[in-house]
């Protein structure tokens, strides 16, 4: 196999070995081997489909896995060994998979090639394929086990079947022997599931019946929504008709089928097959045409916001109405308040998700700023995206838009050399920015990388000593530097940018972003790059919070931010010595009493807890009196006159109809930061 | 088991076919066909109860079709096809909107069937 | 026609503050709401009441009597807000007034409304759009858009400060933070 690197006929051979094993190994309960072996597999099954080339290493994980399976069918000699050397294995399988980032020019090619066609490698979930499956058994199929009804079952649970049977080959009956087929099939199968699955079901008989699987459509809508290939060029496509005989029957202006089989060039069964394919297919996308159309309404944003509102107050309402009912005592009241509780919940989420849309919206916006922007100031800079799938809030995306803008740019301007620059550096003279964004809980996770200067520290800070924002000969960390540049002395100084690798409008971005309840982080190392990091709430309207309390108000903590709760006695306070320290499972957390922030006078309860909220990276703890419980938290703002209200973010209406204010947790714990730096 | 019987209607040789209909019994139910296109020119299938059924028994209805063909002899099923049976046929591809390539003389049996409908044998 | 916008600024809601009379146009005037409980928000100067809930929406109200730099208004049952609309950066905004207590929408004609006085009011002029004289009483009109500006409002800033620097307890906020401020 080493030498015949392309045989495929060979790599096609080993695969089906290994699948009747893992088969096999499953039907006689070898779970352990049928999984291995599902292992070694996918292996092969890359080489199969060309995504890695047959190799050394391969080779040699091919032996020694058939060692290991050998030895997997007596488990009692040294178990231990053998799962090393099971894993070790796995592990090299792991290795030879084509990382996305490093990839060879022989396999990036070979990727290209895939991409080109797409139906190979498009087997997702939930996507609708319809596959030509020619099944050609041979005569004495029955007699060797196989079970035509049953095959065909298997394939009709897959998804819908249309299926044509040629019977050109049944003879007279005179002539017939009963234990013998002579017939063959066509089946067009529609089905969510991979072209490996269909192979699964011939998989025991594809010995004795000759089988291939096209993929005739991939789900897709094409431009033309209804339209399929002609008969004739299907017929090419399946080899039951050469493109001479086809271009002939065309000149001659007849109906196609009708001269196919008036001409003798065909028999009418592969008409007939090729022309139930045409039908199906163009039925297939007519259906998907129509459902697409009806599938999505476009509804215009105000009603969907309006929706949003109503379900807040709606919320609201409902917890109006579980107080009432708890107070009222009422078992009957108190379980429909609690079913409405939980519809009302339910809507919620369906309200939210309807408002959700996808942040390649927003990401393909800045390829052409990528483009344009760097074309002006002479710069290659190539912009990679990821996670564009990535949904957020309609109103959080708008507002999104402005610092993203913002970053993108400062990363072009003033983080990408010039291309000679870089050449001189050793750089790839094509920059890169990268632009990805994940889910990470209840927020959004949204990195702008970029490969070019960074940020020089020692400048900064020699700036913003000239600045005044910094005393000479204070020790300053590197977190609290990068902040810096976030400050609005700072980062409107022009002259800067030559030197910072970041320009102006830092304090805006920060600004944006936290309005947005989401915190904005920097790191960067001079020459190689900066990270900006961005973790922004996915909604806007409604969140989860945790309600607490401190003196008689109450207050909201959000609930994604939150880590744990743990409690705080007058005797944990005199053990640190004043000062606000308390370790966690061997870590310092500094905390800060919400009595102290909030310069609240009166008498400190014996015992407080402590909510341990992760913010930027860092844990620090929030002192409150009590903490009451989770709440359904819509969120109201406070309008202009509060803007600049320090360590609130906005306001919730609580079920008593008061109203309890969301702490800007962000806020507080940078009001913290040094003590944090200084312990 | 198969259950067959071959009777005289008029003109008509009327085959009545029921019982198991598979693979195993083919060769029984090949000899009572043959035997029934001998006897007339004019051949009619009817089922009985058919208990089950696979796709010899199709084979041996296409092949008989063809005999008939062969000798100019009219082979057709009866228009009340057991739901069973028509379960089959579907499921094998046997249905279908253009002819076959054995009928030549008269149409294809699987013609247009579709659930509950006829197979038209005209 | 044209004359009923100009009929409309013709009445008044006077209400008081500390034994005396002050109007605003009731055009401006959305609803006069008994006092109900407000949400104070920490670190925010004292005339800042709070917030409450106005069906919904949460509304910020201001102590009128601090705001005029009289003693904190002691609730009692007349103590009212009054809900009034004004333009803040040319956005409307709603906001609540707290008074005394409100008295009655009077009607002013132009020539029973005298020019601010220079002298002889605590008030800052400024604040003041006239003096109307009914029944032997004097009533102070109020420029709401004026006493209700942003830059009226948003002295939090400076208070805000003041009242950190003032509170020894966290003397620990860092050197950066103050030069945010």
């Amino acid at each position: 196999m080493e030498k015949n690197k392309s045989d495929d006929g060979l790599v096609k051979k080993i695969f089906r070995a290994l699948h009747t094993i893992k088969g096999s190994g499953a039907m006689f309960g070898f779970d352990e081997i049928s999984e291995f072996t599902h292992e070694v597999e996918n292996a092969f099954d890359m080489v199969r489909n060309g995504k890695i080339p047959v190799t050394r290493e391969l080779v040699d994980i091919g032996l020694a896995s058939i060692d290991i399976i050998k030895l997997m069918f007596n488990p009692n000699e040294g178990d231990e060994e053998l799962k090393n050397r099971k894993l070790k294995i796995v592990e090299d399988i792991e290795k030879l998979k084509p990382s996305t980032s490093e990839i060879s020019p022989t396999s990036k090619e070979i990727q290209e090639e895939i991409k080109q066609t797409p139906p190979i490698i498009a087997e997702e979930e939930g996507k609708e394929f319809t596959y030509r499956i020619r099944f050609i058994p041979e005569p004495d199929f029955e007699e060797r086990g196989g079970d035509i009804l049953m095959l065909f079952n298997e394939l009709h649970k897959l998804g819908t079947c249309r299926t044509v049977a040629h019977v050109m080959n049944i003879p007279v009956i005179e002539e017939l022997e009963t234990d013998q087929c002579y017939m063959s099939w066509d089946i067009l199968l529609t089905t969510s599931k991979s072209k490996n699955a269909i192979r699964d079901i011939f998989i025991f008989v594809e010995d004795y019946a000759q089988i291939s699987i096209d993929i005739i459509d991939d789900g897709s809508s094409p431009h033309d929504e209804a339209d399929y290939k002609k008969l004739g060029y299907i017929m090419v496509e399946r080899g039951d008709l050469s493109i001479e005989d086809m271009k002939d029957i065309l000149a001659s202006k007849k109906f196609f089928g009708e001269m196919l089989v008036e001409k003798g060039i065909v028999d009418v069964d592969k008409v007939e097959s090729a022309l139930v394919e045409q039908e199906h297919v163009r039925e297939l996308r007519k259906k998907r045409h129509h459902e697409e159309i009806l599938s999505t309404l476009r509804v215009p944003a105000e009603k969907a916001d309006k929706l949003v509102n109503l379900v807040g107050e709606l919320v609201t309402m409902q917890a109006r109405l579980s107080q009432v009912a708890n107070e009222c005592d009422d078992p009957e009241l108190i379980s429909i308040a609690e079913e409405a509780e939980r519809l009302i919940w339910d809507l919620r989420d369906n309200a939210m998700s309807i408002r959700m849309i996808q942040i390649s919206t927003t990401f393909s916006r800045f390829t052409r700023l990528v483009r344009d922007l760097s074309d002006e100031l002479q710069k290659k800079v190539e912009l990679v995206t990821e996670g564009g799938e990535t949904e957020l809030d309609k109103t959080v995306i708008e507002r999104l838009t402005d610092p993203l803008l913002h970053i993108i740019r400062n990363c072009i301007d003033h983080g990408i050399e010039l291309p000679k620059q870089r050449e001189q550096l050793g750089k790839n003279p094509v920059g890169t920015i990268r632009l990805s964004a994940e889910y990470s809980g209840a927020k959004v996770i949204i990195d702008i990388e970029d490969d070019g200067a960074g940020i020089d520290l020692d400048a900064v800070k020699t700036r913003a000593i000239e600045r005044g924002l910094l005393k000479p000969g204070v020790e300053i960390s590197e977190t609290q530097l990068f902040n810096i540049l976030f400050e609005p002395g700072f980062s409107t100084a022009k002259e800067l940018t030559s030197i910072s690798g970041r320009g102006v409008g830092m304090d805006i971005i920060k600004k944006n972003i936290e309005a947005l309840r989401g915190t904005v982080l920097v790191k960067s190392r001079k020459g190689s790059g900066t990270r900006m990091t961005l973790q922004i709430p996915l909604t806007l309207a409604i969140i989860d919070g945790l309600m607490i309390q401190v003196g008689k108000e109450n207050y909201i903590i959000p609930l994604s931010a939150v880590e744990e709760i743990v409690e705080l006695t007058r005797d944990d306070r005199k053990k640190t010595h004043g000062r606000d320290i308390i370790t966690i499972r061997g870590r310092i957390v500094p905390y800060i009493d919400l009595r102290d922030y909030f310069l609240f006078k009166g008498e400190k309860p014996f015992i407080q807890q402590i909510v341990i909220v992760e913010v930027e990276n860092k844990k620090v703890g929030i002192v409150v009196d009590e903490v009451i419980g989770k709440h359904q938290t819509v969120i109201k703002s406070l309008g202009k006159v509060y803007r600049d209200a320090e360590g609130i973010s906005g306001a919730t209406i609580l079920g008593d109809g008061t109203v309890a204010l969301i702490l800007d947790v962000t806020r507080i714990a940078v009001s913290m930061e040094s003590q944090t730096e200084s312990i | 088991m198969i259950d067959t019987e071959i009777k005289k209607e008029g003109k008509k040789i009327v085959v009545t076919i029921g019982g198991q209909l598979i693979h195993e019994n083919a060769e029984k139910i090949k000899e009572v066909l043959i035997k029934a296109i001998s006897k007339g020119n004019h051949i009619l299938i009817r089922f009985g109860k058919v208990e089950a059924v696979d796709f010899s028994f199709f084979q041996l209805m296409c092949a008989s079709h063809r005999s008939s063909e062969a000798k100019k002899k009219v082979f057709i099923l009866d228009d009340r096809t057991p739901e069973a049976v028509a379960d089959v046929a579907r499921i094998l591809g046997l249905y279908r909107q253009l002819s076959c390539p054995i009928a030549k003389m008269t149409h294809c049996f699987w013609m247009k069937g579709e659930k509950g409908d006829v197979l038209h044998a005209h | 026609m044209d004359e009923t916008p100009i009929m409309d600024t013709n009445q008044y809601l006077s209400f008081i503050l500390d034994k005396e009379i002050f109007a605003i146009e009731i055009s401006r005037v959305r609803e006069v709401l008994e006092y109900s409980r407000v949400t104070k928000v920490p670190k925010s100067p004292d005339f800042l009441c709070g917030v409450i809930n106005l069906r919904g929406r949460v509304v910020p109200v201001v102590d009128m009597r601090l705001k005029f730099g009289m003693t904190k208004t002691d609730q009692t049952i007349d103590t009212c807000i009054i809900i009034v609309e004004i333009k803040i950066d040319d956005e409307l905004t709603v906001l609540g007034a707290m008074v005394d207590s409100v008295r009655e929408v009077i009607e002013l004609e132009m020539h029973e409304i005298e020019p601010p006085p220079r002298i002889g009011t605590h008030l800052d002029t400024s604040f003041i759009n006239g003096m109307g004289k009914k029944n032997n009483e004097f009533i102070i009109i109020l420029d709401i858009n004026k006493v209700f500006s942003l830059s009226e409002l948003t002295i939090v800033n400076n208070s805000q400060s003041q009242v950190q620097e003032l509170s020894g307890d966290i003397g620990t906020t860092s050197e950066m933070q103050e030069k945010s401020l």
